[in-house]
């Protein structure tokens, strides 16, 4: 483990980007965001995963914006997803519970890959930021599904810079692997996004996509931040692990050649289906 | 003469090989699933045990215990360099458990160095080996006879009947008492430990302990390193800047090889820790009652001398 720049409790609410979608009301207060970072509480409790707290709150599409305040942040959550449906439930639970909490709006999408190939973890990535694009949200999440925010000072809201999110994650003992680690869940604002043409779309099975978006973001002279330690704190749920691809080493050394070419501008997929559901959007996709 | 150091040499091979192959099978063996994991700890004690005992009764000089311990010692180090995801490590911490290993390898060092000491008479016997002048030994000696000389007095023992050995036909001092497999009297007898090839007694007893203090430390450090990273952990609490974590999740730990490897090398571990964890609490017990094992094993209570309270009995193990 390094030792990896990050900001502290106190400098988050200054680091954020304070920008939301454009029909968000401006009679009412705005939010206060201020008691999250003071408290920097721990929220995960089992229950939270098991069952939804006043799903009414929530409007169809996963979506969901502070009723009694006008929220400053607006943040589009993409999470890949194949056949998991045990841990897309409780991820679902699990999150509304805790986004709720945060006084922001956000909308979730999920984003399944509908036929047999292997994951492609990147490209379903890109085809939910497509969508979000369309609906004008400056900001972007990509997380997995199998992994929950401990803090609720862990604000799911982009920063300035790009910002690796999961970068305590419990299953590597909250601890750092390396410095360009940039994957299980990130943020990103929709600018950078679209300036760094996205993720890659040529990797298949597990493996090498995230660093691919780190080099992307290097070469386009984005440096990435992190949060405090003490903030940003995950859990994983089990699962078996997937095999990886043994290609992608050499898709990531070969990856600046197709920077500019691969990625958010060359994106062919097949629509399935978009069908807002209960508590989430979902993109069904064959790639 | 001939014979004779071909069958030295085959012996020796014979002691190296034999802890090698023993350490080697198991761990490898109890990779292969957790039914064989589980079946090979609970033999591994088994054999160890009534090995040490088979050896200890017939008094041999075998280097199998000590072959065994330096093997295991080496093992570790090489399983948590090379074979714990150190990513998900911090150098401290690797920091942390080498100087562990390493105090332990002093002090063991220190153990077998002291043990001549021990031995009645061995500075006119084995000069080259002992460690310090004969001067110095046997100021040494003489000091520990006129402390015990005082208790003598004081509970007027009839100390010409208690201070000889039949073996060695020669006056000795209180406390002391013959180790078979020395073949010499020990002064403060504590037991011969066949893991060290040493006698302990009253010269090196502390260092001893020490050393089963840290090497427990560094064996329950190295069990917690590896579990926590190769399995699912949790934070338990948090204490100057330090997340101190246990693992709540192991299942797919057999699946690769290398993390089974750690996995296994954690129960050893584990296995080792609760062994010197009783030899730990054992020692505390009697050096607060001013006995030594031997004396516990033999006599039941502490021979030749008065007794005293559980601070001037820790007073009188540490200053010497």
């Amino acid at each position: 483990m390094i030792y990896y720049e990050n900001i502290s409790v106190d400098d988050i609410y200054g680091s954020l980007v304070k920008k939301t979608v454009k029909n968000a009301t401006a009679e009412k207060v705005n939010c206060d965001y201020r008691e999250l970072f003071e408290k920097n509480q721990y929220f995960y409790k089992p229950p939270f995963s098991k069952e939804i707290l006043n799903s009414a709150e929530i409007s169809s599409g996963g979506e969901y914006s502070p009723e009694n305040c006008s929220p400053l942040f607006s943040v589009a959550i993409i999470v890949p997803y194949r056949k998991r449906a045990n841990q897309l439930k409780a991820f679902l639970n699990y999150m509304h519970n805790f986004l709720r909490k945060q006084s922001i709006h956000y909308k979730i999408f999920i984003v399944e890959q509908a036929d047999s190939k292997a994951f492609n973890r990147a490209k379903l990535f890109n085809i939910g930021a497509k969508y979000a694009l369309k609906e004008n949200f400056p900001c972007l999440i990509m997380q997995d599904v199998d992994l929950m925010p401990l803090k609720l000072a862990n604000i799911y809201v982009c920063t300035e810079r790009p910002r690796h999110m999961s970068s305590a994650l419990d299953s590597f003992r909250f601890n750092l692997p390396y410095f360009g680690l940039f994957g299980g869940a990130v943020a990103i604002t929709s600018d950078v996004f679209i300036h760094v043409n996205g993720f890659s779309n040529m990797f298949q099975g597990w493996g090498g996509e995230d660093d691919d978006l780190y080099a992307r973001l290097v070469h386009k002279g984005y440096k990435i931040i992190r949060f405090d330690s003490s903030v940003a704190q995950y859990t994983m749920l089990s699962h078996a692990k997937e095999s990886p691809n043994p290609d992608r080493i050499n898709y990531l050394r070969s990856g600046y050649l197709r920077f500019d070419t691969d990625g958010l501008n060359s994106l062919v997929y097949t629509e399935r289906a978009i069908k807002p559901m209960e508590l989430y959007t979902n993109i069904s996709v064959e790639i | 003469m001939k014979l004779l150091s071909e069958s030295k040499i085959k012996k020796n091979k014979f002691d190296v090989l034999l802890p090698l192959i023993f350490i080697l099978a198991t761990n490898f063996i109890a990779i292969v699933s957790l039914e064989f994991c589980i079946m090979i700890f609970l033999v591994f004690p088994v054999a160890i045990t009534s090995f040490y005992i088979y050896c200890a009764k017939k008094s041999s000089r075998t280097n199998v215990f000590f072959i065994f311990s330096l093997l295991s010692a080496i093992y570790f180090i090489c399983l948590f360099e090379f074979f714990v995801p150190l990513l998900e490590l911090l150098p401290q911490e690797n920091f942390v458990f080498v100087s562990l290993i390493t105090l332990t390898v002093i002090f063991f060092f220190k153990t077998y160095q002291h043990s001549s000491l021990n031995r009645l008479g061995a500075s006119s016997s084995t000069t080259s080996e002992s460690l310090k002048n004969n001067t110095n030994d046997s100021v040494s000696v003489s000091l520990i006879e006129a402390e015990e000389k005082q208790c003598d007095s004081d509970e007027d023992l009839d100390s010409e009947d208690k201070n000889s050995c039949s073996i060695c036909r020669k006056f000795i001092p209180a406390r002391t008492f013959h180790c078979n497999s020395c073949k010499s009297c020990i002064i403060g007898r504590d037991h011969h430990n066949y893991f060290l090839n040493c006698c302990i007694g009253r010269f090196n007893h502390k260092y001893f302990l020490f050393g089963c203090i840290s090497s427990f430390s560094a064996l329950l450090l190295f069990a917690n390193l590896s579990l926590t990273s190769i399995c699912h952990p949790f934070p338990v609490f948090k204490i100057f800047g330090v997340m101190f974590l246990l693992p709540d999740d192991c299942t797919d730990v057999f699946r690769e090889t290398e993390i089974a490897l750690c996995f296994v090398g954690a129960i050893y571990a584990i296995e080792l820790a609760i062994a010197l964890f009783i030899v730990i609490i054992h020692q505390f017990v009697l050096i607060s009652k001013g006995m030594t094992s031997h004396e516990f094993w033999i006599h039941k209570e502490r021979v030749n001398s008065r007794k005293y309270g559980i601070w001037r009995n820790w007073k009188n193990f540490c200053y010497i």
